[in-house]
């Protein structure tokens, strides 16, 4: 299974450095939703998870 | 990494909680074991013989789920005991209970402390002041994931895992940790960087190490407050 890292820009960049198995990209963006959710910023500033296989 | 001075069975909060006179009485039947990270000391359903207080470490809980499947849903540290109601009768284990942190334990058979229970009514109060406090904290950490947001929760968790296991160093998964709080292991990850970047912790894989725990304290949602060592049971009128 492929390695999806997410990592959180906010007005700075946290990476995620340990990476987590999914199965495909559709998988991956479920993954990024549900993080974002969990993070639950209540800022204004533009939020956005990018993923790298 | 132990936090202050070590005082052997009087590490555990509900053996420190017995009168002085009544605990030598019941010594002997206690016996200290260093317990490794890993060790399974109960299944589901396996009869309770043993009843276990940590001096340092900390036991995990886990649910067993019908297909196999294990959820952690608590830890205890020194703050409490795990097979406790072993001493009331006859029990099984309903979750399956592992060291997730090395330590040293205090160990009893339940059978001996059962007979303590029915020889002396501080050890009968302690079992019941203790459930007191364990419904109030199972509570409150409801209400708390419901409501309070993940970085507050981290922080709070954090805290109370550093205060159960006595020290400030805590090596324990992010896998453990997502499991505790409800949340995707990533975002256990990127939450952790973020307290890294700010010198709340430095944190590695398999372990945590905190730093500034004022900063955690003031990240933490009100639960640790109201949760801190102490303070629960004054609160409930319960004296430990």
């Amino acid at each position: 299974m492929p390695m999806y890292y997410f990592h959180l820009r906010d007005q700075d960049m946290i990476h995620d450095i340990d990476g987590t198995d999914l199965a495909d990209a559709d998988a991956a963006r479920a993954h990024a939703e549900a993080v974002a959710q969990e993070l639950k910023f209540e800022t204004d500033t533009f939020l956005e998870e990018k993923w790298a296989k | 990494m132990a936090n202050g001075p070590v005082l052997g069975h009087q590490d555990n909060r509900l053996l420190a909680a017995l009168p002085r006179e009544l605990f030598e009485l019941i010594k002997r039947d206690f016996k200290e074991t260093l317990l490794a990270q890993g060790q399974a000391i109960y299944e589901p359903g396996e009869q309770i013989d043993q009843i276990y207080f940590p001096q340092s470490g900390m036991i995990s809980l886990l649910v067993v789920a019908k297909n196999g499947g294990a959820i952690e849903t608590a830890t205890i540290g020194r703050e409490g005991a795990v097979g406790l109601h072993g001493a009331m009768g006859k029990r099984v284990s309903f979750t399956r209970a592992t060291i997730q942190i090395s330590g040293k334990f205090s160990v009893i058979r339940a059978t001996a402390f059962a007979q303590s229970v029915q020889d002396h009514t501080p050890v009968r109060d302690l079992i019941a002041r203790y459930t007191e406090v364990l419904w109030a904290e199972a509570q409150q950490i409801a209400a708390c994931n419901a409501a309070h947001d993940a970085p507050a929760r981290l922080c709070r968790w954090l805290l109370q895992s550093a205060d159960r296991v006595g020290s400030d160093y805590l090596p324990l998964t992010q896998e453990l940790i997502a499991q505790m709080l409800g949340v995707r292991r990533t975002t256990v990850t990127l939450l952790a960087q973020s307290l890294q970047r700010m010198g709340a912790i430095k944190y590695a894989r398999g372990h945590i190490m905190i730093l500034d725990r004022e900063h955690l304290q003031r990240c933490a949602c009100e639960c640790y407050g109201v949760m801190q060592q102490e303070k629960l049971p004054l609160k409930l009128g319960v004296r430990f």
